[in-house]
Protein backbone atom coordinates (compact mmCIF):
# COMPACT_ATOMS: atom_id res chain seq x y z
CA UNK A 1 0.00 0.00 0.00
CA UNK A 2 1.93 3.64 -0.84
CA UNK A 3 0.52 7.28 -1.66
CA UNK A 4 0.55 6.81 -5.06
CA UNK A 5 -1.45 5.22 -8.08
CA UNK A 6 -4.50 3.90 -7.54
CA UNK A 7 -7.88 3.44 -5.69
CA UNK A 8 -8.36 6.16 -2.57
CA UNK A 9 -7.86 2.90 0.79
CA UNK A 10 -11.31 2.44 2.76
CA UNK A 11 -13.27 4.51 0.39
CA UNK A 12 -15.72 3.15 -2.60
CA UNK A 13 -15.27 3.40 -6.17
CA UNK A 14 -18.34 4.05 -8.27
CA UNK A 15 -17.12 2.44 -11.98
CA UNK A 16 -20.48 3.48 -14.26
CA UNK A 17 -21.00 2.55 -17.94
CA UNK A 18 -23.08 1.62 -20.41
CA UNK A 19 -23.37 -1.86 -21.27
CA UNK A 20 -20.04 -4.04 -22.29
CA UNK A 21 -17.46 -1.37 -20.99
CA UNK A 22 -16.00 -3.65 -19.03
CA UNK A 23 -17.01 -2.65 -15.69
CA UNK A 24 -16.91 -6.53 -13.95
CA UNK A 25 -13.88 -7.01 -15.83
CA UNK A 26 -12.46 -3.63 -14.45
CA UNK A 27 -13.68 -5.32 -10.85
CA UNK A 28 -12.16 -8.50 -11.41
CA UNK A 29 -8.70 -7.29 -12.13
CA UNK A 30 -8.66 -5.24 -9.52
CA UNK A 31 -9.35 -8.26 -6.83
CA UNK A 32 -7.25 -10.47 -9.05
CA UNK A 33 -4.29 -8.19 -8.90
CA UNK A 34 -4.72 -7.26 -4.93
CA UNK A 35 -5.12 -11.22 -4.36
CA UNK A 36 -1.97 -12.44 -6.39
CA UNK A 37 0.50 -9.40 -6.14
CA UNK A 38 -0.68 -7.94 -2.71
CA UNK A 39 -1.72 -10.90 -0.81
CA UNK A 40 -4.83 -8.95 -0.15
CA UNK A 41 -8.33 -11.38 0.14
CA UNK A 42 -10.89 -10.07 -1.78
CA UNK A 43 -14.69 -10.35 -2.01
CA UNK A 44 -16.44 -10.36 -4.74
CA UNK A 45 -20.50 -9.67 -4.62
CA UNK A 46 -22.37 -10.76 -7.76
CA UNK A 47 -26.37 -9.27 -8.36
CA UNK A 48 -26.08 -10.29 -11.90
CA UNK A 49 -23.75 -12.64 -13.56
CA UNK A 50 -23.64 -16.61 -11.45
CA UNK A 51 -20.52 -17.16 -9.82
CA UNK A 52 -20.45 -20.01 -12.38
CA UNK A 53 -20.22 -17.80 -15.59
CA UNK A 54 -17.84 -15.35 -13.74
CA UNK A 55 -15.47 -18.06 -13.26
CA UNK A 56 -15.30 -18.53 -16.84
CA UNK A 57 -15.33 -14.77 -17.78
CA UNK A 58 -12.25 -14.26 -15.74
CA UNK A 59 -10.40 -17.38 -17.13
CA UNK A 60 -10.53 -15.69 -20.60
CA UNK A 61 -8.00 -13.43 -19.46
CA UNK A 62 -6.04 -16.02 -17.50
CA UNK A 63 -7.10 -15.28 -13.78
CA UNK A 64 -7.82 -18.64 -12.03
CA UNK A 65 -10.35 -17.39 -9.68
CA UNK A 66 -11.76 -21.23 -8.71
CA UNK A 67 -7.93 -21.86 -7.36
CA UNK A 68 -8.07 -18.91 -5.39
CA UNK A 69 -11.24 -19.71 -4.42
CA UNK A 70 -9.98 -23.03 -3.08
CA UNK A 71 -7.31 -20.84 -1.29
CA UNK A 72 -9.58 -19.14 0.67
CA UNK A 73 -8.13 -15.88 -0.68
CA UNK A 74 -11.09 -14.95 -2.90
CA UNK A 75 -15.15 -14.93 -1.73
CA UNK A 76 -17.88 -14.78 -4.53
CA UNK A 77 -20.81 -14.01 -3.01
CA UNK A 78 -24.33 -14.72 -5.20
CA UNK A 79 -26.80 -12.48 -4.83
CA UNK A 80 -27.50 -13.01 -8.40
CA UNK A 81 -31.68 -13.24 -8.94
CA UNK A 82 -33.48 -16.74 -8.38
CA UNK A 83 -34.15 -17.90 -12.13
CA UNK A 84 -37.52 -19.13 -10.69
CA UNK A 85 -38.21 -14.81 -10.14
CA UNK A 86 -38.64 -13.96 -6.29
CA UNK A 87 -42.07 -12.23 -4.54
CA UNK A 88 -41.24 -9.36 -2.47
CA UNK A 89 -44.01 -8.59 0.07
CA UNK A 90 -44.36 -5.79 3.09
CA UNK A 91 -41.38 -4.41 3.90
CA UNK A 92 -37.71 -5.48 2.58
CA UNK A 93 -34.40 -4.10 3.51
CA UNK A 94 -31.13 -5.76 2.56
CA UNK A 95 -30.16 -6.45 6.36
CA UNK A 96 -29.63 -9.79 5.48
CA UNK A 97 -27.08 -9.28 3.06
CA UNK A 98 -25.14 -6.51 4.42
CA UNK A 99 -24.66 -8.78 7.46
CA UNK A 100 -23.62 -11.90 5.12
CA UNK A 101 -20.92 -9.09 3.25
CA UNK A 102 -19.56 -8.05 6.46
CA UNK A 103 -19.66 -11.97 8.06
CA UNK A 104 -17.15 -12.34 4.33
CA UNK A 105 -14.70 -9.79 5.15
CA UNK A 106 -14.13 -10.66 8.28
CA UNK A 107 -13.63 -14.59 7.76
CA UNK A 108 -11.26 -14.08 5.19
CA UNK A 109 -9.99 -11.03 6.37
CA UNK A 110 -10.52 -9.31 3.09
CA UNK A 111 -8.74 -5.77 2.10
CA UNK A 112 -10.80 -5.60 -1.05
CA UNK A 113 -14.65 -5.40 -2.57
CA UNK A 114 -15.99 -5.72 -5.56
CA UNK A 115 -19.79 -5.11 -6.25
CA UNK A 116 -21.40 -6.15 -9.60
CA UNK A 117 -24.08 -4.28 -10.07
CA UNK A 118 -25.74 -1.98 -7.72
CA UNK A 119 -28.05 -1.27 -11.05
CA UNK A 120 -29.41 -4.57 -10.90
CA UNK A 121 -30.19 -4.58 -7.36
CA UNK A 122 -32.58 -1.13 -8.22
CA UNK A 123 -33.97 -3.95 -11.03
CA UNK A 124 -34.93 -6.76 -8.79
CA UNK A 125 -37.26 -4.70 -6.62
CA UNK A 126 -40.11 -2.29 -7.59
CA UNK A 127 -39.02 -0.18 -4.00
CA UNK A 128 -36.40 2.49 -5.94
CA UNK A 129 -36.22 4.70 -2.73
CA UNK A 130 -36.01 1.79 0.19
CA UNK A 131 -32.93 0.14 -2.74
CA UNK A 132 -31.44 3.42 -2.14
CA UNK A 133 -31.14 3.63 1.12
CA UNK A 134 -30.04 0.61 1.36
CA UNK A 135 -27.18 0.46 -0.75
CA UNK A 136 -26.41 3.66 1.25
CA UNK A 137 -26.38 1.39 4.43
CA UNK A 138 -24.28 -1.51 2.63
CA UNK A 139 -21.61 1.61 1.43
CA UNK A 140 -21.92 3.10 5.05
CA UNK A 141 -21.03 -0.01 6.66
CA UNK A 142 -18.03 -0.98 4.41
CA UNK A 143 -16.53 2.09 5.04
CA UNK A 144 -16.90 1.64 9.01
CA UNK A 145 -14.72 -2.12 8.16
CA UNK A 146 -12.20 -0.19 5.94
CA UNK A 147 -12.43 -2.62 3.16
CA UNK A 148 -11.61 -0.71 -0.23
CA UNK A 149 -14.80 -0.91 -2.76
CA UNK A 150 -15.52 -0.74 -6.52
CA UNK A 151 -19.06 -0.75 -7.06
CA UNK A 152 -20.18 -1.04 -10.69
CA UNK A 153 -22.89 0.58 -11.96
CA UNK A 154 -24.85 0.82 -15.47
CA UNK A 155 -25.35 4.18 -17.45
CA UNK A 156 -27.60 4.69 -20.57
CA UNK A 157 -25.30 7.43 -22.12
CA UNK A 158 -22.06 7.69 -22.94
CA UNK A 159 -22.14 11.62 -22.46
CA UNK A 160 -25.43 11.13 -20.53
CA UNK A 161 -26.07 10.91 -16.33
CA UNK A 162 -23.48 8.98 -14.63
CA UNK A 163 -25.39 6.44 -13.55
CA UNK A 164 -29.08 5.55 -13.42
CA UNK A 165 -31.08 5.40 -10.87
CA UNK A 166 -29.43 8.19 -8.94
CA UNK A 167 -26.59 5.81 -7.56
CA UNK A 168 -23.81 8.52 -7.27
CA UNK A 169 -25.91 10.50 -4.61
CA UNK A 170 -24.50 7.57 -2.89
CA UNK A 171 -21.16 6.94 -3.89
CA UNK A 172 -20.22 10.40 -4.43
CA UNK A 173 -16.04 10.14 -3.42
CA UNK A 174 -14.94 8.72 -6.61
CA UNK A 175 -16.40 8.13 -9.57
CA UNK A 176 -14.62 6.63 -12.96
CA UNK A 177 -16.24 6.05 -16.04
CA UNK A 178 -15.82 3.30 -18.74
CA UNK A 179 -16.98 4.90 -22.29
CA UNK A 180 -17.40 2.75 -25.67
CA UNK A 181 -18.37 4.85 -28.08
CA UNK A 182 -19.17 4.28 -31.75
CA UNK A 183 -17.11 6.59 -33.89
CA UNK A 184 -16.75 6.29 -38.00
CA UNK A 185 -18.60 2.67 -37.60
CA UNK A 186 -15.53 1.84 -34.65
CA UNK A 187 -15.95 1.31 -31.16
CA UNK A 188 -13.43 3.25 -28.90
CA UNK A 189 -13.12 2.55 -25.15
CA UNK A 190 -11.71 5.19 -23.02
CA UNK A 191 -11.77 6.02 -19.29
CA UNK A 192 -12.51 9.07 -17.28
CA UNK A 193 -11.46 9.31 -13.67
CA UNK A 194 -14.56 12.08 -12.98
CA UNK A 195 -13.77 12.69 -8.99
CA UNK A 196 -10.86 11.25 -6.77
CA UNK A 197 -12.10 12.81 -3.40
CA UNK A 198 -9.29 14.24 -1.63
CA UNK A 199 -6.33 13.57 -4.03
CA UNK A 200 -5.18 14.96 -7.71
CA UNK A 201 -5.80 13.03 -10.32
CA UNK A 202 -5.63 13.08 -13.79
CA UNK A 203 -8.56 15.09 -15.77
CA UNK A 204 -10.10 13.75 -19.09
CA UNK A 205 -10.28 10.77 -21.14
CA UNK A 206 -7.91 7.99 -21.51
CA UNK A 207 -8.09 5.52 -23.95
CA UNK A 208 -7.91 1.94 -23.13
CA UNK A 209 -8.24 -1.92 -24.17
CA UNK A 210 -9.24 -5.17 -23.48
CA UNK A 211 -6.51 -7.46 -24.43
CA UNK A 212 -5.49 -11.02 -23.26
CA UNK A 213 -4.65 -9.50 -19.98
CA UNK A 214 -7.05 -7.44 -19.11
CA UNK A 215 -7.40 -4.00 -19.28
CA UNK A 216 -4.67 -1.30 -20.55
CA UNK A 217 -5.21 2.21 -20.24
CA UNK A 218 -2.65 4.32 -22.02
CA UNK A 219 -2.48 7.35 -19.83
CA UNK A 220 -0.56 9.34 -22.30
CA UNK A 221 -0.69 12.34 -19.83
CA UNK A 222 1.51 10.25 -17.90
CA UNK A 223 4.35 10.00 -20.05
CA UNK A 224 7.34 12.18 -19.35
CA UNK A 225 9.32 13.70 -21.71
CA UNK A 226 12.36 12.42 -19.29
CA UNK A 227 14.46 9.91 -21.53
CA UNK A 228 17.99 11.22 -22.44
CA UNK A 229 19.43 11.26 -26.15
CA UNK A 230 21.89 9.11 -27.04
CA UNK A 231 24.87 9.77 -28.55
CA UNK A 232 25.54 6.91 -30.84
CA UNK A 233 24.34 6.62 -34.39
CA UNK A 234 23.07 4.20 -36.46
CA UNK A 235 22.84 2.99 -40.37
CA UNK A 236 20.20 3.48 -42.33
CA UNK A 237 21.63 0.94 -44.80
CA UNK A 238 22.14 3.64 -47.20
CA UNK A 239 25.76 4.87 -47.06
CA UNK A 240 25.00 8.15 -48.78
CA UNK A 241 21.76 8.65 -46.56
CA UNK A 242 24.03 8.10 -43.69
CA UNK A 243 26.29 10.81 -44.42
CA UNK A 244 23.25 13.14 -45.32
CA UNK A 245 21.96 12.94 -42.02
CA UNK A 246 25.50 13.11 -40.16
CA UNK A 247 26.69 9.65 -39.81
CA UNK A 248 23.24 7.94 -39.26
CA UNK A 249 20.23 8.57 -37.18
CA UNK A 250 20.25 8.83 -33.49
CA UNK A 251 20.14 4.90 -31.40
CA UNK A 252 16.92 5.69 -30.27
CA UNK A 253 15.20 8.70 -32.33
CA UNK A 254 11.70 8.50 -34.48
CA UNK A 255 12.19 8.33 -38.21
CA UNK A 256 10.21 9.61 -40.54
CA UNK A 257 9.75 9.51 -44.51
CA UNK A 258 6.80 10.98 -45.83
CA UNK A 259 5.80 10.91 -49.57
CA UNK A 260 3.61 10.47 -52.37
CA UNK A 261 2.97 6.23 -53.01
CA UNK A 262 5.94 4.79 -54.83
CA UNK A 263 8.52 7.81 -53.35
CA UNK A 264 10.57 4.79 -51.83
CA UNK A 265 9.44 4.94 -48.40
CA UNK A 266 8.75 1.09 -48.28
CA UNK A 267 12.37 0.64 -49.78
CA UNK A 268 13.75 2.96 -46.94
CA UNK A 269 12.06 0.66 -44.18
CA UNK A 270 13.76 -2.28 -46.01
CA UNK A 271 16.96 -1.01 -45.89
CA UNK A 272 16.53 0.12 -42.38
CA UNK A 273 15.16 -3.34 -40.85
CA UNK A 274 18.50 -4.68 -43.33
CA UNK A 275 21.27 -2.76 -41.72
CA UNK A 276 19.10 -4.39 -38.33
CA UNK A 277 20.36 -7.46 -39.62
CA UNK A 278 23.51 -6.96 -40.71
CA UNK A 279 24.38 -5.83 -37.50
CA UNK A 280 22.87 -9.12 -35.43
CA UNK A 281 20.08 -7.40 -34.42
CA UNK A 282 16.78 -7.56 -34.38
CA UNK A 283 14.43 -5.71 -35.92
CA UNK A 284 10.30 -5.39 -36.14
CA UNK A 285 7.88 -4.10 -39.13
CA UNK A 286 4.19 -3.34 -39.00
CA UNK A 287 2.84 -3.51 -42.30
CA UNK A 288 -0.39 -1.75 -42.61
CA UNK A 289 -0.82 -1.15 -46.76
CA UNK A 290 0.83 -4.55 -48.25
CA UNK A 291 0.31 -8.46 -47.59
CA UNK A 292 3.63 -10.14 -46.53
CA UNK A 293 3.52 -11.73 -49.70
CA UNK A 294 4.33 -8.52 -51.62
CA UNK A 295 6.59 -7.29 -48.73
CA UNK A 296 9.07 -10.11 -49.92
CA UNK A 297 8.38 -9.97 -53.33
CA UNK A 298 9.50 -6.26 -53.00
CA UNK A 299 12.42 -6.74 -50.69
CA UNK A 300 13.83 -8.88 -53.21
CA UNK A 301 13.27 -7.06 -56.00
CA UNK A 302 16.21 -4.90 -53.81
CA UNK A 303 18.61 -7.64 -53.05
CA UNK A 304 16.83 -7.62 -49.87
CA UNK A 305 15.71 -11.43 -48.36
CA UNK A 306 13.08 -11.16 -45.15
CA UNK A 307 12.62 -14.86 -45.41
CA UNK A 308 16.32 -15.61 -43.88
CA UNK A 309 15.96 -12.78 -42.09
CA UNK A 310 12.80 -14.59 -40.52
CA UNK A 311 14.26 -17.80 -40.27
CA UNK A 312 17.33 -16.67 -38.29
CA UNK A 313 15.06 -15.07 -35.99
CA UNK A 314 15.79 -11.39 -36.39
CA UNK A 315 13.09 -10.59 -38.31
CA UNK A 316 9.69 -9.84 -37.58
CA UNK A 317 6.63 -9.36 -39.82
CA UNK A 318 3.36 -8.16 -38.87
CA UNK A 319 0.78 -7.54 -41.16
CA UNK A 320 -2.72 -6.53 -40.93
CA UNK A 321 -5.68 -4.15 -42.33
CA UNK A 322 -5.92 -0.70 -40.15
CA UNK A 323 -9.44 -1.41 -40.47
CA UNK A 324 -9.20 -5.12 -38.77
CA UNK A 325 -9.45 -3.59 -35.35
CA UNK A 326 -9.62 -0.06 -33.19
CA UNK A 327 -6.25 2.03 -32.96
CA UNK A 328 -6.03 1.22 -29.45
CA UNK A 329 -6.35 -2.63 -30.17
CA UNK A 330 -3.00 -2.38 -32.63
CA UNK A 331 -1.08 0.16 -30.18
CA UNK A 332 -1.91 -2.94 -27.74
CA UNK A 333 -0.58 -5.14 -30.44
CA UNK A 334 2.81 -3.47 -31.36
CA UNK A 335 3.33 -3.22 -27.52
CA UNK A 336 2.96 -7.15 -27.21
CA UNK A 337 4.56 -7.81 -29.68
CA UNK A 338 7.75 -5.37 -29.21
CA UNK A 339 7.88 -6.69 -25.50
CA UNK A 340 7.67 -10.73 -26.85
CA UNK A 341 10.13 -10.00 -29.64
CA UNK A 342 12.15 -6.88 -28.02
CA UNK A 343 13.82 -5.41 -31.25
CA UNK A 344 16.30 -3.04 -31.15
CA UNK A 345 14.74 -1.32 -34.17
CA UNK A 346 11.03 -1.35 -35.09
CA UNK A 347 9.54 -0.18 -38.50
CA UNK A 348 5.66 1.17 -39.45
CA UNK A 349 4.64 1.15 -42.77
CA UNK A 350 2.96 3.34 -42.77
CA UNK A 351 1.56 5.23 -39.90
CA UNK A 352 -0.89 7.18 -42.30
CA UNK A 353 -2.61 3.99 -43.03
CA UNK A 354 -3.67 3.83 -39.51
CA UNK A 355 -5.35 7.49 -39.47
CA UNK A 356 -8.57 6.20 -41.92
CA UNK A 357 -11.19 6.26 -40.68
CA UNK A 358 -10.84 7.41 -37.25
CA UNK A 359 -10.86 10.96 -35.52
CA UNK A 360 -7.65 13.09 -36.08
CA UNK A 361 -7.48 13.69 -31.96
CA UNK A 362 -7.68 9.73 -31.67
CA UNK A 363 -4.88 9.53 -34.24
CA UNK A 364 -2.90 11.74 -32.89
CA UNK A 365 -2.96 10.14 -29.16
CA UNK A 366 -1.75 6.80 -31.23
CA UNK A 367 1.12 8.15 -32.90
CA UNK A 368 1.60 9.84 -29.15
CA UNK A 369 1.68 6.84 -27.44
CA UNK A 370 3.66 4.72 -30.16
CA UNK A 371 6.26 7.43 -30.22
CA UNK A 372 6.51 7.37 -26.34
CA UNK A 373 6.31 3.83 -25.92
CA UNK A 374 9.29 3.42 -28.70
CA UNK A 375 11.09 5.95 -26.95
CA UNK A 376 10.91 4.10 -24.00
CA UNK A 377 11.99 0.98 -24.89
CA UNK A 378 14.86 2.49 -26.34
CA UNK A 379 14.43 1.73 -29.84
CA UNK A 380 14.89 3.42 -33.45
CA UNK A 381 11.56 3.62 -34.99
CA UNK A 382 11.24 4.16 -38.08
CA UNK A 383 7.77 5.06 -39.60
CA UNK A 384 6.53 6.55 -42.55
CA UNK A 385 3.42 8.35 -44.14
CA UNK A 386 2.08 8.78 -47.21
CA UNK A 387 1.26 11.62 -48.54
CA UNK A 388 -1.63 12.61 -50.92
CA UNK A 389 -0.32 14.53 -53.28
CA UNK A 390 1.90 13.38 -55.90
CA UNK A 391 3.96 16.38 -57.05
CA UNK A 392 4.06 20.10 -55.24
CA UNK A 393 3.81 20.84 -51.60
CA UNK A 394 2.31 18.76 -49.22
CA UNK A 395 1.47 18.91 -45.32
CA UNK A 396 3.54 16.70 -43.21
CA UNK A 397 2.02 18.70 -39.87
CA UNK A 398 -1.13 17.24 -40.27
CA UNK A 399 -2.06 14.94 -36.71
CA UNK A 400 1.10 16.17 -35.44
CA UNK A 401 3.62 13.48 -36.64
CA UNK A 402 6.06 15.94 -37.54
CA UNK A 403 6.80 17.60 -34.10
CA UNK A 404 7.23 14.47 -32.57
CA UNK A 405 9.38 13.20 -34.88
CA UNK A 406 13.21 13.42 -34.51
CA UNK A 407 14.07 12.94 -38.19
CA UNK A 408 12.08 13.45 -41.22
CA UNK A 409 13.21 12.55 -44.51
CA UNK A 410 10.86 14.41 -47.41
CA UNK A 411 10.51 12.16 -50.54
CA UNK A 412 8.76 13.83 -53.71
CA UNK A 413 8.18 12.94 -57.76
CA UNK A 414 9.76 15.66 -59.58
CA UNK A 415 9.40 16.58 -63.33
CA UNK A 416 12.60 17.03 -65.44
CA UNK A 417 12.61 16.89 -69.61
CA UNK A 418 9.64 14.85 -69.46
CA UNK A 419 10.69 12.27 -66.88
CA UNK A 420 9.33 11.62 -63.70
CA UNK A 421 12.41 11.39 -61.12
CA UNK A 422 12.76 11.21 -57.51
CA UNK A 423 13.66 13.73 -54.88
CA UNK A 424 15.28 13.36 -51.08
CA UNK A 425 15.80 15.87 -48.59
CA UNK A 426 16.16 15.48 -45.27
CA UNK A 427 14.16 18.09 -43.79
CA UNK A 428 14.84 17.45 -39.91
CA UNK A 429 17.38 16.21 -38.21
CA UNK A 430 16.96 16.97 -34.29
CA UNK A 431 20.17 17.52 -32.42
CA UNK A 432 22.89 17.07 -35.71
CA UNK A 433 23.98 18.90 -38.85
CA UNK A 434 22.26 17.31 -41.98
CA UNK A 435 22.83 17.81 -45.62
CA UNK A 436 20.20 20.66 -46.99
CA UNK A 437 20.56 19.76 -50.51
CA UNK A 438 17.92 18.30 -52.26
CA UNK A 439 19.33 15.02 -53.74
CA UNK A 440 18.03 12.51 -56.56
CA UNK A 441 17.22 9.07 -55.58
CA UNK A 442 17.31 6.39 -57.22
CA UNK A 443 16.19 2.94 -57.21
CA UNK A 444 17.87 0.31 -58.77
CA UNK A 445 18.06 -3.37 -58.71
CA UNK A 446 20.47 -3.28 -56.06
CA UNK A 447 18.71 -0.41 -53.68
CA UNK A 448 18.77 2.79 -53.51
CA UNK A 449 21.43 5.40 -55.52
CA UNK A 450 21.54 8.99 -54.31
CA UNK A 451 23.06 11.49 -56.49
CA UNK A 452 23.69 15.77 -57.16
CA UNK A 453 21.48 15.40 -60.19
CA UNK A 454 19.23 18.25 -59.00
CA UNK A 455 22.40 20.63 -57.76
CA UNK A 456 21.47 23.35 -60.77
CA UNK A 457 17.57 23.54 -60.50
CA UNK A 458 16.05 25.33 -57.90
CA UNK A 459 12.08 24.88 -56.68
CA UNK A 460 12.42 20.93 -56.99
CA UNK A 461 9.72 20.20 -54.37
CA UNK A 462 7.27 22.60 -56.23
CA UNK A 463 7.56 19.45 -59.05
CA UNK A 464 8.18 21.61 -61.72
CA UNK A 465 11.83 23.18 -61.36
CA UNK A 466 13.56 24.85 -63.56
CA UNK A 467 17.44 25.35 -64.11
CA UNK A 468 19.28 27.90 -62.63
CA UNK A 469 20.60 30.41 -64.93
CA UNK A 470 24.31 32.10 -63.38
CA UNK A 471 24.13 35.59 -62.94
CA UNK A 472 26.60 36.86 -65.00
CA UNK A 473 27.60 39.62 -62.66
CA UNK A 474 28.27 37.63 -60.35
CA UNK A 475 30.78 35.65 -62.45
CA UNK A 476 32.29 38.67 -63.96
CA UNK A 477 32.91 40.03 -59.97
CA UNK A 478 34.64 37.00 -59.04
CA UNK A 479 36.86 36.49 -62.57
CA UNK A 480 37.66 40.29 -61.60
CA UNK A 481 38.91 39.06 -58.11
CA UNK A 482 40.87 36.21 -59.77
CA UNK A 483 42.42 38.42 -62.18
CA UNK A 484 43.36 40.49 -59.10
CA UNK B 1 1.83 24.55 18.70
CA UNK B 2 -1.43 25.12 16.85
CA UNK B 3 0.89 25.89 13.86
CA UNK B 4 2.88 22.85 13.98
CA UNK B 5 -0.52 21.23 14.74
CA UNK B 6 -2.01 22.66 10.61
CA UNK B 7 1.47 23.03 9.44
CA UNK B 8 2.50 21.29 6.02
CA UNK B 9 4.22 18.07 7.61
CA UNK B 10 0.80 17.38 9.05
CA UNK B 11 -0.90 17.42 6.10
CA UNK B 12 -3.38 14.27 5.58
CA UNK B 13 -2.22 12.30 2.59
CA UNK B 14 -4.92 9.84 1.10
CA UNK B 15 -3.06 6.22 0.77
CA UNK B 16 -4.03 4.64 -2.20
CA UNK B 17 -4.02 1.17 -3.74
CA UNK B 18 -2.65 -0.34 -6.52
CA UNK B 19 -5.65 -2.19 -9.17
CA UNK B 20 -3.02 -3.77 -11.13
CA UNK B 21 -5.19 -2.08 -14.32
CA UNK B 22 -2.30 -0.97 -16.56
CA UNK B 23 -2.28 2.90 -16.85
CA UNK B 24 -5.44 3.08 -14.42
CA UNK B 25 -2.56 3.68 -11.46
CA UNK B 26 -0.94 6.46 -13.33
CA UNK B 27 -4.15 8.42 -14.18
CA UNK B 28 -5.16 7.97 -10.41
CA UNK B 29 -1.74 9.31 -9.28
CA UNK B 30 -2.59 12.76 -10.98
CA UNK B 31 0.97 13.53 -11.47
CA UNK B 32 3.45 12.26 -14.09
CA UNK B 33 4.52 8.72 -14.16
CA UNK B 34 8.37 7.77 -14.43
CA UNK B 35 8.01 5.43 -17.10
CA UNK B 36 11.02 6.55 -19.50
CA UNK B 37 14.34 5.13 -18.90
CA UNK B 38 17.98 6.61 -19.37
CA UNK B 39 20.21 5.40 -22.33
CA UNK B 40 23.72 6.36 -22.12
Amino acid sequence: MFVGGGLPVSRSTLVSGTSGTGKTVFSLQYLHHGICNFDEPGIFVTFEESPLDIIRNAASFGWDLQELIDQNKLFILDASPDPDGQDVAGNFDLSGLIERISYAIRKYKAKRVAIDSITAVFQQYDAIYVVRREIFRLIARLKEIGVTTVMTTERVDDYGPIARYGVEEFVSDNVVLLRNVLESEKRRRTLEVLKLRGTVHMKGEYPFTMGMDGISVFALGAMRLTQRSSNIRISSGVKDLDDMCGGGYFQDSIILATGATGTGKTMLVSKFVEDAYNNNERAILFAYEESRAQLLRNATSWGIDFEKMESDGLLKIICAYPESTGLEDHLQIIKTQINQFKPKRMAIDSLSALARGVSLNAFRQFVIAVTGYTKQEEIAGFFTNTAEEFMGSHSITDSHISTITDTILLLQYVEIKGEMARALNVFKMRGSWHDKRIREFIITNSGPEIRDSFSNFEQIFSGAPHRVVPDQNVQNVFKGIDNN
Amino acid sequence: MNDKKFGKSNKMQVQKLPTGIEGFDDVCRGGVACISKYTR
